[in-house]
């Protein structure tokens, strides 16, 4: 569990990422995903990259992988939450809305640690 | 019943609705069937989707039952992703299956979707039944149902809908002299959200 209490305020003008919250698994694959981590600065990066994408796009051209790290955020001044999957999909989630992103050219963003 | 046609299944339960486009080459042999929920609400969604190429799959049962094929049995589709390791994920491997998968999977310095690739194309070696189904030797089924974005799950399959899914998957075994333990989730095979045709039954 990671917790912070600095907001990075850089990049995206639509998503500021305020905190890392909760990294782990869904499906108990501890070990799979026990390397799979974001920062703040990450998590700005990965939506900063990501397209919007539908519930169709995403089962048809990206894995869903059982890691996750969530947090929460500011869109447009309005207090969101995340989660970003390892297989390159994530969730927006404000005022009863989600919105799903898909990003494929954030390798860099779904390395893990070393 | 069903006849079976230059890979037209043909039969007064199915309309034909073939998108050339979502046909990617010959399918020489069919050894199982995928089954998959759309993630959309309608099948016109889905065919919308269709008539722009990319991913789909053989056939397409939509929200009363009908049943639409919608590629050539003769043809492979883009409907399965990457796969996952069957002996990996039941337990089964050999010690340097099991080495080969593990060495893969938790490699350092690598992004999980490469991950992901080279486990899937480490698997393309082995032959089916070693390995779970590919692209390459696979029928897929669509089932048309919704993904709740909030709940983060697809809606449940509809009783008329598994009824269609019986009577194709029955087609399909006579055809081709499959069984059930040919047939297979989405989510069993490729990385995909557990929910996906959870409630499909055949």
């Amino acid at each position: 569990m990671f917790l912070t209490s600095c907001a990075y305020s850089g990049g995206s003008p639509d998503i500021t990422i305020i905190s890392v919250d909760q990294s782990g698994t869904d499906q108990n694959k501890i070990e799979f995903c026990s390397d799979f981590s974001l920062d703040e600065v990450s998590a700005q990066a990965f939506f900063e990259r990501a397209e919007i994408i539908t519930a169709v796009k995403m089962h048809d051209e990206y894995s869903y992988l059982p890691c996750f790290v969530k947090g929460k955020c500011l869109r447009q001044n309005t207090p969101c939450s995340w989660e970003i999957r390892a297989g390159g999909t994530a969730y927006l989630a404000f005022d009863g809305e989600t919105i799903i992103y898909g990003c494929k050219s954030c390798s860099e963003q779904l390395m893990g640690r070393n | 019943m069903s006849k079976l046609v230059n890979g037209i299944l043909a039969s007064e339960r199915i309309i034909q609705k073939i998108f050339i486009d979502l046909e990617k080459g010959r399918l020489i042999k069919i050894n199982t069937v995928i089954v998959h929920q759309t993630g959309a609400a309608t099948a016109k969604h889905t065919f919308n989707s269709y008539e722009a190429g990319g991913s789909g799959a053989h056939f397409l049962i939509d929200k009363v039952g009908v049943i639409y094929q919608t590629a050539h049995l003769t043809k492979h589709t883009h409907h399965l992703g990457k796969i996952k390791s069957k002996c990996f994920e039941s337990g089964h491997c050999s010690k340097n299956e099991l080495k080969k998968a593990t060495d893969i999977l938790y490699e350092k310095g690598k992004s999980y979707p490469s991950r992901i690739l080279n486990l899937h194309q480490s698997e393309k070696e082995k032959t089916y039944p070693t390995r779970y189904p590919t692209n390459d030797d696979s029928v897929g089924i669509e089932i048309v149902g919704s993904f709740n974005k909030a709940k983060k799950e697809y809606e449940a399959v509809s009783k008329v809908q598994n009824g269609s899914l019986k009577w194709l998957v029955g087609q399909l075994h006579c055809h081709y002299g499959l069984t059930n333990l040919d047939v297979y989730r989405h989510p069993e095979v490729s990385y995909k959200k557990a929910s996906e045709a959870s409630s499909a039954t055949w």
